[in-house]
């Protein structure tokens, strides 16, 4: 409730005379929209001046009373996060005032900046590149397996000899209007590179994921949120002879557009006590939905040591409709994780909490999803309706919690508690059978 | 791609003889669309920028195709008032689109059709009286679910259903589907 009132009192208030742009409006749109709408951002068009806003002014009314722009899956009912991006009902009012009022110009003024995170500024430690372009189709469409073709995966070469500790990561397009959310993981055991050499071209179609490690493992990055900045004292902990395994999400957009992207990490190397970020995986490792129906799915476990929560990355297909993660703290104290009432593939993204949050051993994570295989959900790609069945080691839907433990002595017990929840579901077991030609998605 | 610009307020698209001008080069040819009876004409409003009219570009492309080796017409209008010639032959070229292009700076068209948004289609036939009548007017198909949730790929086709209908000599079945798309700012 404090941090609600907080917000509406840093939101700009309409004057008397009714907002302008000077006095009201720049600062909303550059503080939501500015960094996407520039002329070489992934938006279609600028929003940068009085004029591009003026002359959209009555569908920018419109996206954002409808809570489509700008992208924003999560709702204020979970933890605060970090370069928020959604628009308050008081923004939204100024807007609407703004355009019914005729659209005033009012007096030049500066505007604040907003509050993104401060990221490094200096030259990468490690910079990485695909060494060919891949042509983003014009059009999407099907698979083979009647699932969406928007998505391709990766592989960049890092070459380390000794293992990273990485605390920033910016990824770079050459596609900006068409790459969506792009989720990374390190593999040292060559599993990608040997499925990537199965398809001709670059990349491959497979999931991304390695193993029983989701893509995403890393963090991913989306639209108007292309750097990823672990908060101090954490790092990503990538081992020695490693791939970086880069899963990108694309939306096609009529025409075929060359993709050529890059990453560059900064390390972390001044600080010896800095602590590993895991990623904990609360997920539905299959699902079966009948044609025209809605299923309700909950998956839940108990955290064996003491944690501290970083951020969260979300996953899940067209289906997916909402998603909820909650915690049940040791003292029956209930505290709600996250919250999407809306999901949409397209605009996920890692979400890092504003402050990090400690959850002691014994507090028990639950997630709930929806699944709407329904003519009604309009993200559904099974239209004609079909069944929906589909099993993924990783999870078919599934939040990545990212953490540390707390004392650092306990973060291998950590990662084998969590290796082993994994390791239970029955796809797995079934998909670790040899032989180890690597799999990533289990059919 | 021909560029056609649409004069001032000459242009009043009557379903009688509307006429627009066509650029050659150098001098502005003024050019009539005429018609035989059954002749159909589409006529897609868009606009460069509105990632929901682009992302329909290669569907446009295939039914200008069809269309032009079943004696019809397809033109592509740009509703903007702010496109300029060089901008929708780059649109053009980006997109590789090949039909006519009419760029409504005065949004002569845009008003005589009463069109909202980008993209929206209008289905012209030229009936036995001589005059152009609109059979349908509203989506393609349905790319794009609602405003922000698009598909994959489409499952219903509809302005290709009317144009077969109208095709055929046959009624459309429903004349109007609600577009869906960007805002077409009006000029004053």
């Amino acid at each position: 409730m404090i941090t609600a009132l907080l917000c509406l009192l840093s939101s700009p208030l309409p004057d008397s005379d009714g907002p302008s742009w000077h006095g009201d409006v720049e600062a909303i749109v550059k503080q939501h929209c500015g960094d996407c709408h520039s002329s070489s951002g992934p938006a279609p068009f600028p929003l940068q001046n009085y004029e591009d806003v003026a002359n959209r002014s009555s569908f920018i009314e419109v996206v954002v009373r409808e809570g489509i722009m700008p992208p924003w899956l999560p709702s204020a009912s979970g933890l605060p996060l970090q370069s928020h991006r959604g628009v308050s009902k008081l923004e939204m009012q100024t807007i609407s005032s703004w355009i019914k009022g005729g659209l005033p110009r009012g007096q030049a003024s500066e505007v604040s900046s907003h509050g993104v995170p401060e990221v490094s500024s200096s030259k990468a430690d490690v910079s990485i590149r695909m060494p060919e372009p891949w042509s983003i189709p014009a059009e999407g469409g099907m698979n083979w397996g009647r699932r969406e073709r928007d998505k391709r995966t990766f592989v960049l070469p890092l070459g380390n000899p000794e293992p990273l500790r990485v605390k920033q990561m910016r990824f770079e397009t050459s596609a900006p209007k068409a790459v969506h959310a792009v989720s990374f993981l390190a593999d040292d055991g060559g599993y990608a590179r040997a499925v990537d050499e199965r398809e001709a071209g670059p990349g491959h179609y497979m999931t991304g994921d390695v193993n029983d490690t989701p893509s995403g493992a890393l963090g991913s990055v989306g639209v108007g949120s292309r750097t990823l900045l672990l908060p101090s004292g954490y790092h990503w902990e990538i081992p020695a002879r490693s791939d970086m395994v880069m899963q990108v999400h694309y939306r096609p957009t009529g025409r075929s557009l060359p993709m050529q992207e890059s990453l560059d990490l900064w390390l972390s190397k001044d600080d010896p006590a800095s602590r590993p970020v895991r990623t904990l995986l609360n997920m539905i490792w299959r699902v079966d939905v009948p044609a025209g129906e809605v299923s309700e799915l909950t998956e839940s476990w108990v955290l064996p040591v003491d944690i501290d929560l970083i951020g969260f990355t979300t996953r899940g297909s067209g289906v997916l409709t909402r998603h909820e993660l909650s915690a049940t703290l040791p003292d029956g104290q209930s505290l709600d994780l996250l919250d999407i009432p809306d999901f949409d593939p397209h605009w996920r993204q890692t979400w890092l909490l504003q402050e990090i949050r400690r959850l002691p051993a014994g507090t028990k994570i639950v997630g709930s999803w929806t699944v709407e295989n329904t003519e009604s959900n309009p993200r559904n790609p099974f239209i004609p309706l079909d069944r929906y069945i589909t099993a993924r080691r990783t999870g078919v839907l599934a939040t990545m919690l990212h953490v540390a433990a707390v004392d650092p002595v306990e973060d291998e017990a950590l990662k084998a508690w969590h290796q082993g929840m994994v390791r239970s579901r029955p796809s797995v077991q079934r998909a670790l059978q040899p032989p180890t030609q690597p799999v990533s998605e289990v059919p | 791609m021909k560029l056609l610009f649409i004069p001032f307020l000459s242009l009043v698209f009557s379903f009688g003889c509307a006429s627009t001008q066509q650029q050659s080069g150098n001098p502005v040819q003024s050019v009539a669309l005429q018609g035989k009876p059954g002749d159909v004409v589409v006529l897609i409003f868009a606009s460069p920028d509105c990632p929901i009219s682009n992302a329909l570009a290669p569907e446009y492309e295939r039914q200008h195709k069809d269309m032009v080796e079943a004696g019809n017409r397809f033109y592509l209008v740009h509703a903007r008032a702010d496109v300029t010639e060089e901008r929708a032959a780059k649109h053009a070229s980006d997109y590789s689109l090949t039909m006519p292009v009419i760029i409504d700076s005065r949004q002569v068209l845009v008003k005589a059709m009463n069109a909202t948004v980008t993209p929206e289609a209008v289905v012209l036939v030229f009936d036995e009286k001589g005059k152009w009548s609109k059979v349908y007017q509203g989506r393609i198909n349905d790319l794009y679910a609602s405003l922000g949730n698009r598909r994959d790929h489409a499952t219903r086709f509809w302005l290709r259903d009317a144009v077969e209908a109208a095709s055929n000599g046959n009624t459309v079945a429903v004349a109007y589907r609600a577009p869906l798309g960007c805002y077409i700012e009006k000029m004053p």
